[in-house]
């Protein structure tokens, strides 16, 4: 609410505009990163196939439960593997 | 019961008993409701076997093997390691002798149908479905599939429930063993497909996890994110300026 607040009275350079822009998707990226990259790869796995399965479906819903599938049944190969 | 059923006449000798499909789907399809308490019974037998630590492969074979519900909750509550293989034993067999007698009181009607049909229908006998099936008989009914395509209901119910209860059990005490610690990030990683505008958006966002995953490292707590977001929207603005 603040920042709603702020923005009557702050007039935004472009550039403040595009920094804004950009947001969303690298906070998001920030979020994922970690788990996605570090953890393991299951994990890695499973994002990977949750981003194809987005990309064919363009279901939300759909990508997640495939992604939670996926990390399931990987996680399951690693350990009878490892 | 009003009439001791234990002693109630069996039919005339002269009179078949019948054995087909029709009595199936009466069995069945009486055996509906009884089916719904049944599945309730099951999945508290499912959770208390994940509590006592029994496996979803014992939880099934015990389920598909015994078929006695009140043995196996007894059995359950004398589980303990190591198992008094002896109480267990007893238990089962006094509970099951009683299983003896209602297959006894049955028997004038079973002894009529061919012996290999006989001792498949009566694998799914159960309380319940023994009292549908005798009070079926006393009206004049002959058809002794209606055990068991009651009994049928009955077990799919049973052996359906109790292993969704396991599951559940398992499911309510770590959410990790079935990847469900994954949605949160499922998702973000779905988001990120809609909001990914091309090439434009590819520096920004390899920085951000970059950072990321650098900070994540060696920063306490969340600061990864903000670090991470911070970044790469400086790096995707910073990369359009030129």
């Amino acid at each position: 609410m603040s920042g709603f607040w702020l923005m009557r009275y702050v007039t935004l350079s472009t550039r403040m505009k595009a920094w804004l822009g950009y947001l969303p998707g690298t906070v998001i990226v920030a979020i994922v990163a970690p788990t996605v990259f570090s953890t393991g790869l299951a994990e890695a796995g499973a994002a990977l196939t949750t981003v194809l399965v987005m990309a064919r479906t363009r279901n939300v819903l759909v990508a997640m439960i495939v992604g939670i599938g996926a990390v399931w049944g990987l996680r399951l190969l690693q350990a009878s593997l490892g | 019961m009003a009439d001791d059923p234990l002693v109630a006449p069996g039919p005339p000798s002269e009179e078949p008993v019948g054995f087909d499909v029709t009595g199936a789907a009466a069995g069945a399809r009486r055996a509906l409701p009884i089916a719904l308490s049944v599945c309730a019974y099951g999945l508290v037998f499912g959770v208390l076997a994940q509590q006592a630590q029994l496996s979803l492969l014992e939880v099934l074979l015990m389920s598909g093997f015994v078929f006695a519900g009140s043995a196996q909750l007894i059995v359950l509550s004398l589980w303990s390691m190591p198992l008094p293989i002896a109480t267990i034993l007893l238990t089962t067999l006094i509970i099951n002798l009683r299983n003896l007698l209602l297959g006894a009181a049955i028997s004038p009607w079973f002894l009529r149908i061919p012996p290999l049909k006989a001792y498949l229908t009566l694998f799914f006998m159960t309380d319940e479905n023994w009292a549908l099936t005798m009070g079926e008989f006393a009206k004049g009914k002959r058809n002794a599939a209606f055990l068991l395509g009651s009994g049928l209901v009955l077990y799919v119910a049973w052996v359906g429930s109790t292993v969704v209860g396991r599951t559940l059990g398992d499911v309510a005490h770590d959410p990790a063993r079935f990847g469900l610690d994954f949605a949160f990030t499922a998702v973000f990683l779905a988001l990120l497909v809609g909001l990914w505008k091309g090439k434009s958006d590819l520096l920004a966002w390899v920085v951000a996890a970059a950072v990321a995953v650098a900070a994540a490292h060696f920063l306490p707590g969340k600061w990864y994110i903000l670090l991470g977001g911070v970044s790469g929207s400086i790096a995707g603005v910073v990369r359009h300026a030129d």
